[in-house]
């Protein structure tokens, strides 16, 4: 076992420099707005895996006005770097694997939960997702975010798969399915029933707990990622999730089939040319030598565009 | 009412809600799956008494919409359906069916109003074709009346087109449904049916879940000229029936989960992987067997009782267990102790051992020794010839190493890696070991 393993990959990867993850972050704070339809923001609580940047964060409370955040940090031996790296007074650091930090926390409160793991999905992601699922107040959101790029020493991805997660693969998993895109497929598959399952356990207490897909991305700053989740309602909130209206969100997904960010290499200048002419259809883009593909692609992203600048 | 003599009566008979409630109280949604499974696996049987299952198939079909199992196993005849097979409880003038796995008379009933209130059984055998069609709300609704109506079908109705039985359940309960429509309930039914049937699927039956192939999950001794099993043969005679029995213990890969005691009635695996007192672990306070801990995770131990008389097997009416007190079960149990004993011994000296390198001991020894031989189940380990325990003699070194295990702030083991250049923890406490030694001792 060696040191990189028990330091977190905020050693290694700088998270503001991801532009497509950028993009995904901004995406999910505009449907996450819509959870003012279920109680004020600022009462809800914001639980996620801060690291050192608490990007997340950041953001939650900005954009959101959400006070009660808590950053869960399973490196326990360098509280004094994440305490000094808080960005806001009210963060909160839990020190601990979320295994061990997720069922303590207090889950009265409705809460926006992004586990958004660096690494791909294994028994312990699951478990987390079923601790959630299971205590979440109805108006919560899980968003679950996990590796799922291919590990070229791997021959048999199935059956190492099958090796990892157990019964949790389903029965119809080949190898063929897991190609390109295709383990990101199965991993969500697999985290939407932990949801579900965890929800229908709940629901034998006589409340009915259901769980509505809004959140379905997949994309590649470097390894293939992808996110899954949505919101947690009982029987007595359904009208405040129809009226919240998620579906009107163009990069909204409530069934399998995932929303592909992708993020188009445009300069500066190109991109403030561009957006003088958006919103229209991206056949009406006027442009110096971006191909047709880049302006599709921008003009769905364009309000999401991470703005990266070295200032000298 | 009155009896003969005049007498007044009070009402005994039980109602159907109360057998419905009780019966479905004591097995779990995947075992009452695989029990109407093991109806196809006994009519395999039935059908092929020589034990080549070849060409025969069971396939299951379960969603949050049906339950279906279709098989090709040679059927019901009408007479057994009409005077046996929908009874609750085993008919005691029931003929003899020889070594089977269903013998309770409770199994299929007790899964069918498990699964759902409506449902249908389909057989044709060669000379007969016909169905029963049950709703349970009907039925329940006519107290007094028992007895299932029987359709006879002619050769083009219905789905079956050779002898077997057609098992489907159009309406699922609620809870059922729900239990179906997730994979992980599919997953675990296709797990339990290649652990729980391997001896049929090795013998050729096919069995499908859903269109997906079931392969019986493989149970693997190590074996070679130095390391054999320890594998005895016992016949009895329980209550006038001969029970065939056969012990095998040994060693296999380092398995924590897989660790433990099989045994297996009529081919049919009843326990797996068991570390409990049930089957000696611990025994006497751990005086005749200590408790199971992951130092056995390389011990495998598995019981074969056959009878031609399933009432004299030691298993719970679930299958899912074993009844300690059955006698078949009561005689056997010392013998497992006894090989379990000579294994733990292996075990506990390689543990012993020193090692001699960072890399696991035991697997260096063994794996250099054995070749891993392919125990599929009842098949091999029914070849395994009697013979002890024989492991491959431990080096009696005399103890000249030992072993210091001790910890320090990863600081100053780091400051001493650097000066020593050391890539391991090992190597920091290993050389400052010798440097002491070499300079502060023997000079």
């Amino acid at each position: 076992m060696t040191e990189t393993m028990v330091r977190g990959s905020y050693e290694r990867v700088d998270y503001a420099v991801r532009p497509a993850k950028s993009i995904e972050r901004k995406m999910m704070l505009e449907v996450l707005r819509g959870l003012s339809e279920f109680g004020a923001l600022r009462d809800y609580q914001y639980v996620g895996f801060g690291a050192t940047q608490f990007v997340d964060f950041i953001l939650a409370h900005r954009e959101l006005g959400i006070e009660h955040l808590i950053s869960i940090e399973k490196d326990v031996h360098n509280k004094v770097r994440f305490e000094f790296n808080k960005p806001f007074r009210s963060v909160i650091v839990e020190y601990g694997r979320s295994v061990e930090v997720l069922p303590g926390l207090d889950w009265d409160r409705r809460a926006i939960v992004w586990l958004d793991y660096d690494s791909p999905l294994d028994l312990d992601v699951i478990s987390d997702v079923r601790t959630v699922a299971g205590v979440a107040r109805s108006g919560s959101v899980l968003i679950v975010t996990v590796d799922v790029e291919h590990d070229p020493d791997v021959r048999d991805s199935a059956e190492w798969l099958r090796r990892r997660l157990g019964d949790y693969v389903p029965i119809d998993v080949t190898n063929e399915s897991l190609v390109e895109w295709g383990l990101a497929v199965v991993c969500r598959r697999i985290i939407n029933s932990a949801i579900r399952n965890a929800l229908s356990d709940r629901s034998r207490g006589g409340n009915q707990y259901s769980y509505s897909q809004l959140f379905n991305y997949e994309y590649r700053d470097g390894a293939r990622m992808t996110s899954v989740g949505g919101l947690i309602s009982d029987a007595g909130d359904s009208g405040h999730l129809a009226a919240a209206d998620f579906g009107a969100i163009s990069h909204v997904r409530q069934t399998d089939a995932a929303y592909r960010i992708n993020v188009p290499k445009l300069t500066v200048r190109e991109r403030l040319h561009l957006d003088r002419q958006l919103p229209c259809d991206p056949d009406q883009l006027v442009s110096d030598g971006i191909p047709p593909e880049d302006l599709a692609m921008y003009a769905e992203v364009y309000r999401y565009f991470p703005n990266f600048r070295e200032t000298t | 009412m009155t009896d003969v003599d005049g007498r007044l009566l009070a009402r005994a008979l039980p109602t159907k809600e109360f057998f419905i409630h009780m019966l479905v109280r004591d097995i779990g949604l995947v075992p009452a799956i695989v029990d109407l499974v093991d109806n196809s696996v006994d009519g395999a049987r039935r059908t092929r008494p020589e034990g080549n299952y070849s060409g025969l198939w069971v396939r299951i079909e379960a969603d949050s919409t049906h339950l279906r199992i279709q098989d090709n196993c040679g059927g019901i005849d009408i007479k057994t359906a009409q005077d046996y097979a929908f009874r609750f409880g085993r008919d005691p003038n029931a003929p003899h069916r020889t070594h089977t796995i269903g013998q309770f008379g409770v199994g299929m009933k007790r899964a069918l109003f498990k699964l759902g209130d409506e449902f249908e059984v389909e057989s044709r055998t060669a000379v007969d074709h016909f169905r029963i069609l049950v709703n349970l709300t009907s039925w329940t609704a006519t107290p007094d009346l028992w007895d299932f109506p029987i359709d006879l079908l002619d050769d083009a109705s219905g789905v079956l087109r050779e002898p077997g039985v057609n098992v489907h359940v159009m309406h699922l309960n609620e809870a059922v449904a729900e239990a179906l429509g997730q994979d992980l309930t599919i997953t675990q039914l296709q797990t339990e049916l290649s652990l729980v049937h391997q001896y049929a699927l090795e013998s050729g039956l096919q069995m499908a879940v859903n269109g997906f192939n079931v392969e019986p999950s493989t149970q693997v001794l190590l074996q070679s000229t130095e390391l054999r099993p320890a594998v005895e043969e016992h016949d009895l005679q329980i209550g006038g029936s001969a029970v065939r029995c056969r012990v095998v213990a040994g060693v296999a890969t380092s398995d924590p989960s897989s660790a433990g005691w099989y045994i297996y009635c009529n081919g049919r695996l009843v326990i797996r992987a068991d570390q409990t007192n049930v089957t000696g672990w611990g025994e006497a306070g751990e005086a005749t067997v200590p408790k199971y801990h992951n130092q056995f995770a390389r011990f495998r131990g598995y019981v074969l009782f056959d009878s031609d008389d399933a009432g004299v097997l030691p298993w719970t009416t679930t299958k899912t267990g074993i009844d300690p007190g059955a006698a078949a079960y009561r005689v056997i149990r010392p013998r497992m102790l006894a090989l379990m004993r000579s294994v733990i011994t292996f075990l506990n000296e390689l543990d012993a051992e020193e090692r001699p390198s960072e890399a696991d001991a035991e697997s260096v020894v063994l794996d250099s020794l054995a070749s891993v031989v392919k125990a599929s189940q009842a098949a091999a380990l029914v070849t395994f010839p009697a013979s002890k325990f024989v492991a491959p003699k431990r080096v009696a070194r005399p103890p000249t190493l030992g072993n210091i295990l001790y910890q320090r702030p990863i600081e100053q083991i780091r400051r001493l890696q650097k000066a020593l250049g050391a890539t391991t923890y090992r190597e920091v406490g290993e050389r400052t070991f010798d440097h002491y030694l070499e300079y502060e001792i023997d000079s």
